[in-house]
């Protein structure tokens, strides 16, 4: 396979390389070093929905509501029944614990978040997601794993030492996150029940291992079990530290966010922790044919919203709210119709969300669009680049700078509004945002042309062409332009009737515009 | 040095010097011409069955390559059904007997439970009694292949299970066609939901990406370069008509049962002639009702990926996963040209890929991290635990132990995902998902109940927790065991891939030898020799043998094969 070289290639990027002996990246380190704050005590907790999460019917785009019910009146929910936000905007009804969350100001919900290139393979997207990168780029590292060695190039060797007695990234109840996958090694150690956790008694250790793929998985094992016996007496110390063993919940998710909670109580200075619910792939089933308010995704919605204001309760408790934070992701949302299971086959952008006492309450982006004659292939368009939220996080919550980031992500990308005191940020005032770039579209639908019209500030735009799966179709402007309104004529001659989404983006906002086009 | 710095040093990689190392073959699927001795021979059993014990891998010595190739590929088959063996009520079968093909009565409390538990223990049955063989470790590689997961219907999970058995070392192509229209399959990935009126994708979607010829780079929009997604949307209309019927019915008792079987129904299938892309010269499938889906299948194995993809995964599941640009050059390519030629006999081409030069060589040699089924089966069939005789005492201990591997992320239909477990996909690591700081701390738990004697199960609140590794029947199969280091050395040659360190063999002595000398315990072992059914003579020597066994199997070569 092609995939295998192409991934060396890329890999070797990242790969620490060894100059007489000396990895360079050891010396660029120390620069590296320079753009973070080092008191940073910052820690951010990833809730993986595994499946791809159906975004329509978890946030309700009340006012694409009669659009909606006529792609998805197999499992829509009712639009009395969803829990309002806003005038235009409900969640699902088993999700009211998220919406106090929301009322508190303690909730960000960044709609239709995506990439360009939506790829439905949920491996291929899930990848895509840990990686940090784009559709057409495979790269292995994760976007924390990256972020953690360029601060230690040398873990696993040395670790853990007086800086850095803890874990540097947790997952609880399941395997290693790829998103902490570094070049050479996984910076996150996975954990069930802490208060299970002894030391295994170790034999005499190999001294002659030879430099062979036997050599190589021998090494992996040799480490994974000595982090294991250098790092269980530290963690169920820090649980112990932190109040132990909480009574099970009945809710599996709570349970695992609250040995977490125990840890960050107890201590730890651990930065990332990682859980996962897995179960969103809902071809079939995802509600009751009769109640659409029940079934498996209100089940899971639930868990997911009892668990996240459990944990955000819990945490207020600690008085450790303001250095927490929370986010869910999904691999992608689901179609907009339903198909004939009571289910939605794999789709594109879908809302997600953000929590804890640092957010900025409220809503980033609009609904989704939904048009009146929804393909059957057709998923939500992208509006946030969900790099976007990652880039925001790294430097608006582990303060890194954003030369590093832009490093650590391959490109600049606009940062989002989601961090609101707790830290001092620096780079974009949000007073300089600009949300306002009235793309508008005429004639839409276009039968041989439409003109598109926006308002930017003196800055570099990109205006991109997307099918109604979320594939690039062209570039149609990339550049800088000057302040004001700009038109600009599409040539729509050549494409295939059906819906497109044009997006337009500048560093500081963002915009996607439906667009039909006929025969 | 101190040890931690001294393990630091060691357990440093040098990625420059794994560049180096990682390069030619040459040889490719040349068969091999190196030596043949226990080492290599062992090499083979250990990947191509479960737990090959000191005699099997003796006895390969003896028969020589070719020899034991053809005893791993001659075709098995199964004496036993599975068994109802609880004493929940089933109206349809006893006690004793199978439940295969019986009605399913509804209402029953726990009877879907007890068949599905059954079904889990005779599997792990079949693994356990399995001689030198490669089908057992062929059925778990398909069944990570064609994935379905928690389908809760016995008898559909049996049907699976037989469709897979049927072709498990032949026709590839043919496996895919039957497992299209099995009964378990259209439930998991809702074929039997498909219709013309509203096509379900699902299957099609994997039966491209992961199934046959696996998605390639993005070539344009929609386009995955071996497929698009208009082949997705045209191949789920081939697929439409397939149903699942639950055949419910009211006995004369007014019992309500189920029977679910696989049905075509013409009414359901779309009969428009299907086109597919550029990517299948837009070929056109017209309407052939209940044999269209085997014209489908025709045309994707004309495509070369529906070799090279099944290929590297049989690479990945018995050699290693690591494939560079050489590997799949001279190796899965290869593999490919064969399949090709054997119409995709399967067999044809494992037996020329376990009997290559490129399987013995370094490369290969002690470098795949044993799965948790691997290690377990491993630790109990090569240690000589013995299987209970009576079928509800081995049915109740095998569920237990298919409940302990569930924690460790392993069970037969209960995967986590349609690709299967991640260790055979997940970049970059792969294998080494296996392995961390949950599934470690479990394996030394479990090795220490197995050879200790401690694994068993419970039952109507009794609990029966002496089953295990029979250590001293194990050491018995050694030539010299009352020779403390050369029994060492033998179990070391036996159980681990490749050679350690004399510190680590004195290590293991010292664990054996524990407080006693070198002649005491050849005293010990020859006391045992002279009347092994007194008891006190035999817990004297399973009092030494099972702490060296618990250390060794904690040791982080046993997690290598």
């Amino acid at each position: 396979m092609k995939r295998r070289s192409f991934l060396q290639t890329s890999a070797a990027l990242s790969a620490p390389i060894l100059i007489n002996g000396i990895p360079i990246n050891a010396v660029a380190r120390n620069s590296f070093l320079d753009f973070v704050n080092p008191d940073n005590d910052k820690i951010l907790v990833l809730i993986q929905l595994s499946g791809g999460s159906d975004g329509l019917n978890c946030v309700l785009p009340l006012d694409q509501y009669s659009n909606l019910d006529k792609a998805r009146n197999k499992i829509i929910i009712k639009e009395s029944l969803g829990l309002k936000l806003s005038d235009k905007t409900a969640l699902h009804p088993s999700m009211s614990d998220v919406k106090s969350l929301y009322d508190s100001g303690n909730l960000s919900l960044i709609h239709s978040v995506g990439y360009p290139n939506q790829n439905r393979s949920h491996f291929r997207s899930t990848d895509i997601w840990t990686s940090g990168s784009a559709a057409d780029k495979v790269i292995t590292t994760g976007w924390l794993g990256r972020y953690y060695d360029s601060m230690h190039p040398s873990y696993p060797t040395g670790y853990p030492n007086s800086s850095n007695p803890d874990p540097l990234a947790i997952t609880v109840g399941g395997g290693v996150s790829q998103t902490c996958q570094g070049p050479v090694v996984n910076f996150s150690l996975a954990i069930n029940n802490p208060d299970i956790l002894a030391p295994i008694p170790e034999s005499e250790i190999n001294t002659s291992i030879p430099n062979t793929n036997y050599g190589k998985e021998l090494r992996y094992i040799m480490t994974t079990l000595q982090q294991y016996n250098d790092y269980s007496d530290v963690i169920k110390n820090g649980y112990g530290l932190g109040g132990g063993t909480i009574p099970a919940t009945g809710n599996a998710l709570l349970d695992r966010l609250n040995i977490v909670a125990q840890l960050i109580n107890g201590g730890m200075k651990t930065k990332v922790y990682v859980v996962n619910l897995n179960g969103f792939d809902t071809h079939s089933n995802q509600c009751d044919p009769d109640d659409h308010e029940l079934g498996t995704q209100a089940d899971l919605l639930s868990q997911l919203s009892g668990a996240m204001k459990g944990f955000q309760d819990l945490l207020i408790k600690y008085n450790l709210d303001k250095r927490v934070i929370g986010m869910t992701f999904s691999e992608f949302g689901r179609r907009i119709k339903a198909n004939d299971s009571t289910g939605t086959d794999h789709g594109s952008a879908a809302p997600l969300f953000l929590f804890g006492s640092c957010i900025k309450g409220g809503m980033i982006g609009q609904n989704p669009t939904i048009s009146d004659n929804v393909g059957n292939d057709e998923g939500v368009a992208m509006q946030n680049d969900f790099r976007s939220v990652y880039a925001s996080l790294l430097i608006d919550w582990f303060q890194l700078d954003s030369s590093l980031v832009k490093q650590l992500l391959y490109e600049d990308f606009q940062k989002l509004p989601i961090i609101e005191g707790c830290v001092t940020t620096s780079i974009l005032e949000d007073s300089q945002r600009d949300f306002s770039l009235n793309l508008s579209s005429s004639p839409n639908p276009a039968d041989q042309y439409t003109i598109l019209s926006f308002d930017t500030k003196d800055e570099f735009i990109r205006i991109k062409l997307y099918d109604s799966i979320g594939s690039e179709i062209k570039e149609v402007y990339s550049g800088n332009v000057g302040q004001g309104h700009h038109e600009l004529r599409l040539d729509t001659s050549s494409l295939h009737p059906g819906n497109y989404v044009v997006r337009i983006s500048s560093r500081t906002a963002q915009m996607t515009k439906l667009l039909s086009v006929l025969n | 040095m101190d040890r931690r710095q001294l393990f630091q040093k060691l357990t440093q990689i040098d990625l420059a010097e794994d560049k180096k190392q990682a390069i030619p073959l040459g040889a490719g699927l040349n068969k091999y011409s190196g030596q043949w001795n226990y080492s290599t021979a062992a090499h083979l059993l250990r990947r191509a069955m479960f737990g090959p014990t000191h005699e099997q891998i003796k006895q390969a010595v003896t028969d020589g390559l070719d020899v034991t190739i053809a005893k791993l590929f001659t075709p098995t088959s199964l004496s036993t059904k599975p068994l109802h063996y609880t004493d929940i009520a089933d109206p349809y079968v006893k006690k004793g007997e199978t439940w295969v093909g019986q009605k399913y009565a509804l209402g029953v409390q726990g009877l879907n439970q007890t068949r599905d538990n059954s079904l889990f223990s005779w599997i792990f049955q079949n693994i356990m009694n399995e001689g030198v063989s490669i089908t057992e470790k062929m059925m778990l590689f398909w069944h990570n292949h064609f994935v379905v997961s928690e389908i809760f219907l016995a008898n559909i999970s049996y049907d699976y299970l037989t469709t897979i058995r049927k072709n498990v070392l032949g026709d590839f192509k043919q496996m895919t066609k039957d497992i299209s229209i099995n009964g378990a399959m259209l439930l998991y990935l809702n074929g039997n939901t498909n219709t013309n009126r509203a096509p379900n994708e699902n299957y099609a979607r994997e039966l491209m990406e992961l199934f046959t010829l696996g998605k390639g780079d993005l070539a344009g929009p929609g386009d995955y370069t071996t497929y698009t997604e208009q082949d997705i949307l045209a191949i789920a209309k081939v697929l439409t008509g397939w149903i699942t019927p639950q055949n419910r019915s009211t006995d004369s008792n007014g019992i309500a049962s189920v029977l679910p079987t696989v049905a075509f129904n013409p009414n359901l299938h779309d009969a428009s002639t299907k086109i597919l892309s550029h990517r299948f010269t837009n070929a056109q499938i017209s309407n052939d009702g209940a044999n269209e889906y085997n014209n489908l299948i025709e045309i994707i194995f004309k495509k070369r990926e529906a070799a090279t993809f099944i290929c590297t995964k049989l690479y990945r599941y018995f050699v290693y996963y690591n494939i560079d640009e050489t590997i799949q050059a001279d190796i899965i390519e290869g593999m490919a040209d064969k399949l090709i030629a054997n119409n995709f006999n399967v067999g044809i081409v494992l037996k020329e890929l376990l009997s290559s030069d490129h399987f013995y060589s370094n490369e290969a040699f002690g470098a795949l991290i044993r799965s948790p089924y691997d290690w377990a089966f491993n630790t109990m069939k090569a240690l000589r635990m013995e299987v209970p005789s009576d079928y509800i005492t081995a049915y109740n201990l095998f569920i237990s132990i298919y409940r302990t591997l569930i924690s460790q992320s392993q069970a037969y239909f209960d995967l986590p995902n349609v690709a299967g477990w991640p260790a055979y996909y997940q970049e970059p690591v792969f294998h080494e998902i296996w392995i961390n700081s949950i599934s470690y701390p479990l394996r030394y738990t479990m090795g220490q109940n197995i050879v200790n004697k401690r694994i068993g199960y419970r039952l109507n609140g009794q609990g029966n927790n002496n089953f295990g590794a029979d250590v001293a029947e194990y050491a018995l199969g050694f030539d010299t065991p009352e020779n403390a280091s050369l029994l060492v050395d033998q179990v070391v040659a036996h159980l681990l891939p490749q050679a350690i360190t004399q510190a680590q063999k004195d290590f293991l002595k010292s664990k054996l030898l524990g407080p006693l000398t070198d002649a005491q315990w050849t005293n010990t072992w020859n006391t045992f020799k002279a009347d092994p059914n007194r008891t006190q003579n035999r817990t004297a020597v399973e009092a030494r043998l099972r702490p060296f066994l618990v250390s060794l199997t904690t040791m982080p070569e046993y997690q290598l094969s």
